[in-house]
């Protein structure tokens, strides 16, 4: 593809030089095309027409986009962001682009990236920062929208986003929670929460007769799907670990389904993502061989918010050699994935010198990209880009 | 499986023998066929569609009719099957796109559109867009033939509000 551009490149040298074209296209196929224009192309051809312009309130059309765009990584370094495209994602030699995305809406995120998370919640990004300070918001980069949430009471730690899929409108919801402020945390003091973000109200939900329902580093592993959120708990009798779900249409914990593997006791490392926009996969490493296996779920994970889990069968979708991927045990930062037409897209630190990398991998296939020019400080997530409107 | 033959002719009188299964790839020519009984000595006419961009139809259309049948033969093909055949269709229309320029992608796809063959149109709609993605404003202009109906001032302030994406 890279060949056949710079083709078409040297056949059209200047705009002087181009003839428009004899064939004048009906509306509808542009649209079409249009529709499957990477979002920064899209906000670029605005300029265009009037037509093209008012396409960006055209709730069909933008619906269409979504249902194009390819998911991707939405990338921050201290001081940028950035979008990063795959691009010939099926061909045999795929590669990135980086796009630099508009970075003054988010402001001061510079000094400890650390403590700065990206979660997805289906069209939405969701950015949290520090959550002492309430820098919490809703973001779309593309359209440069961002919604600050306000919480009127300090100390409030977000778990993460999602909404009641029985209802018609999505409304928008957080569940979060108040640590224990005793030298010594004690489970009973930790009291959870659900944030509406379109009425502004906090209050405070019944919580499982389980030792910590919600953790920091169950949080690590937070997925959004169907409007739940899904992550990896351990049951702390059998050392088994399962998959929990939290439904926001009912405000309950749940156990949903066992993992597909078993885990080594805390030191294999194990991954969720999302696979074909409704199912799940999973990435395991293990802390011994350093193998990789993924797993997907055969079928799609229906909303009947977490009732049918015994039902989910999983698939051993591949097995990557050890040399293929970086060591994914106690990095600091955390990784992101997702598998598209079997094929792992990672995003993760290398071994040796800790640079980001974007990991491009088959069974028989493994390139490397490294990010830019060698940036180590980062936060990323998994993103299909949208310009759907901020609720 | 039928094997059966037809005529099309395009606009400028070239005519093509098709396999009726291929043909069929394009709703219009399946309802033709259906509604209007089309007699096998006869071409089907198709006034908006030149010769060598009919070829090129017909060369698409020949490649996927293989695929649907298969589909119908084999529903419980393994997913790693299926997915080997996906690619191989997916190289061939890379091929098939890949000499092809803009004017003639244009054209294809107006033909496409006529002969209503769906995942044609979208093959076609998706280069194009990867083509021009990364043009400027004034070039994808002149490539659709648009009018700027905006006064430089307004053009100027939508083109501030969005300098982040002319970078």
């Amino acid at each position: 593809m890279m060949s056949k551009n710079k083709k078409f490149k040297a056949e059209l040298k200047t705009v002087e030089d181009l003839m428009a074209l004899p064939v004048k296209l009906p509306w509808e196929l542009e649209e079409d095309i249009l529709s499957r224009l990477p979002p920064q192309s899209l906000v670029r051809f605005r300029t265009l027409c009037k037509k093209w312009n008012s396409l960006f309130t055209d709730k069909s059309f933008l619906n269409n986009h979504l249902s194009h765009s390819r998911p991707q990584f939405v990338f921050l370094t201290n001081s940028k962001i950035y979008s990063i495209d795959i691009i010939n994602h099926n061909s045999n030699d795929p590669t990135i682009e980086l796009h630099e995305l508009p970075s003054s809406d988010i402001p001061n995120w510079d000094t400890l990236m650390n403590f700065t998370t990206i979660i997805t919640c289906d069209d939405l990004l969701f950015y949290n920062f520090r959550s002492w300070e309430n820098n919490t918001a809703l973001w779309n980069p593309w359209l440069r929208q961002v919604r600050w949430m306000e919480f009127e009471i300090n100390h409030f730690f977000v778990f993460g986003l999602g909404y009641d899929n029985s209802r018609p409108e999505k409304v928008y919801k957080i569940l979060g929670y108040f640590p224990s402020h005793r030298k010594v945390p004690r489970e009973e003091d930790q009291r959870v929460v659900v944030y509406d973000c379109a009425s502004h109200t906090l209050r405070v939900i019944d919580k499982p007769k389980e030792y910590w329902p919600i953790t920091n580093i169950a949080k690590k592993s937070i997925v959004s799907l169907n409007g739940n959120l899904y992550w990896f708990a351990c049951n702390f009798e059998t050392h088994e670990f399962f998959i929990r779900i939290f439904d926001f249409s009912r405000e309950s914990f749940k156990t949903f389904c066992p993992l597909p593997c078993k885990k080594n006791y805390h030191i294999d490392e194990i991954h969720l993502a999302v696979f074909k926009g409704d199912r799940f996969s999973l990435l395991k490493q293990s802390c011994l061989t350093r193998e990789v296996g993924i797993w997907v779920t055969k079928n799609r994970i229906s909303n009947n918010n977490g009732d049918d889990g015994e039902s989910v069968k999983w698939i051993k979708l591949m097995t990557l050699p050890k040399s293929y991927l970086p060591n994914l045990y106690c990095k600091f930062d955390r990784m992101s994935y997702f598998i598209y037409e079997r094929t792992l897209f990672m995003c993760s630190g290398d071994d040796e010198t800790g640079v980001a990398c974007i990991y491009i991998v088959r069974e028989d296939m493994c390139k490397k990209i490294q990010i830019g020019f060698g940036i180590r400080k980062c936060c990323h997530c998994v993103y299909t880009p949208n310009l759907i409107s901020l609720p | 499986m039928s094997s059966n033959m037809i005529m099309l002719k395009s606009s400028d009188g070239a005519s093509f023998e098709i396999e009726e299964a291929a043909a069929r790839k394009s709703k219009i020519i399946a309802n033709m066929i259906e509604v209007e009984c089309v007699d096998e000595d006869k071409a089907i006419p198709l006034q908006n569609v030149t010769g060598n961009i009919l070829a090129l139809v017909i060369e698409y259309c020949n490649k996927h009719i293989v695929d649907d049948d298969d589909d119908v033969a084999t529903e419980e093909a393994s997913e790693e099957e299926e997915e080997a055949k996906k690619k191989k269709v997916d190289d061939w229309e890379a091929e098939f796109m890949n000499s092809m320029s803009l004017e003639t992608m244009f054209e294809l796809l107006l033909a496409a559109n006529y002969l209503n063959i769906k995942s044609l149109i979208d093959l076609v709609c998706q280069t194009i867009a990867n083509n021009i993605k990364d043009k400027t404003p004034e070039e994808v202009r002149k490539i659709f033939s648009i009018e700027n109906d905006f006064t430089p001032e307004e053009e100027e302030e939508i083109r501030k509000e969005n300098a982040w994406a002319f970078g």
